[in-house]
């Protein structure tokens, strides 16, 4: 992970490489959304695998909690120039507001 | 420690290990240049893997405001028939203006301040708001996500 740098959250929770537990119930990064807590960069309410986290200039860290268990990734320097991911870039264009093409025809 | 921001309204929490915890109490009073009450309790809970079972607000006259319980046996038995919580959150807005009169601007004067307090489910989150200024008003809000 870089700094300066906007992720979806499933790519952040892909990043620790690792399957989540609720009780009794094992789930990978695609699966775990809505079944628990999630909160990261101490951002709750981590719902949606395309919710955008933008990793700030200067953090070093990453602090994430899935369940009760805390993971910590590691975060390189790259300040230089802002940059999205491909996924988080979808993600950013499905938000767009639709184009309207045709007027309203008054009555 | 008393400031112009002293809370009126206050947040109550339980663990999953079953304790119960009061912001203004023990480990959670306000400490001058020090985290807030709720950000020392989110670093007690993710160090000791700890989740919120349960979160309200309370007022030192006796009032309570509850949200949805996650918690195995709520007090309020129909919430442990209902969809339970993901997560809790709290939050506090405050908005001051300039007090304005015959054409003199005067001193900052609270217009709005809420503290609140939301639970999270997968598709929305459900917010109970208080007004400080007057802890009789509550309201209750549904956010889609």
């Amino acid at each position: 992970m870089k700094t300066n740098t906007t992720y979806t959250a499933l790519e952040v929770l892909k990043e620790l490489n690792t399957n989540f537990k609720f009780g009794e119930e094992e789930y990978t990064p695609e699966e775990v959304f809505g079944k628990g807590r999630i909160v990261i960069a101490g951002i709750r309410g981590i719902v949606d695998p395309k919710d955008l986290i933008k990793i700030q200039s200067k953090t070093t860290k990453l602090n994430i909690v899935v369940g009760v268990k805390a993971y910590e990734l590691k975060v390189e320097a790259d300040d230089e120039e802002y940059t999205i991911t491909e996924e988080a870039q979808k993600v950013k264009e499905e938000q767009k507001p639709t184009e309207i093409v045709e007027e309203t025809k008054e009555n | 420690m008393e400031t112009e921001f002293t809370h009126n309204v206050k947040f109550k929490v339980s663990l999953s290990n079953g304790e119960t915890l009061y912001e203004g109490k023990g480990d959670y009073k306000e400490i001058e240049n020090e985290l807030s009450p709720w950000q020392r309790l989110l670093l007690y809970t993710s160090t000791n893997n700890l989740e919120i079972t349960s979160l309200s607000l309370y007022t030192d006259n006796g009032q309570t405001f509850n949200l949805p319980s996650a918690g195995k046996n709520p007090k309020f038995k129909i919430w442990g028939e209902l969809e339970q919580p993901l997560d809790y959150n709290l939050f506090r807005m405050i908005a001051k203006e300039k007090d304005f009169n015959n054409g003199v601007i005067g001193e900052d004067v609270i217009v709005d301040w809420f503290t609140g307090i939301e639970a999270i489910y997968p598709t929305h989150k459900l917010q109970l708001w208080i007004n400080e200024c007057n802890t009789q008003n509550c309201w209750v809000c549904i956010v889609n996500l």
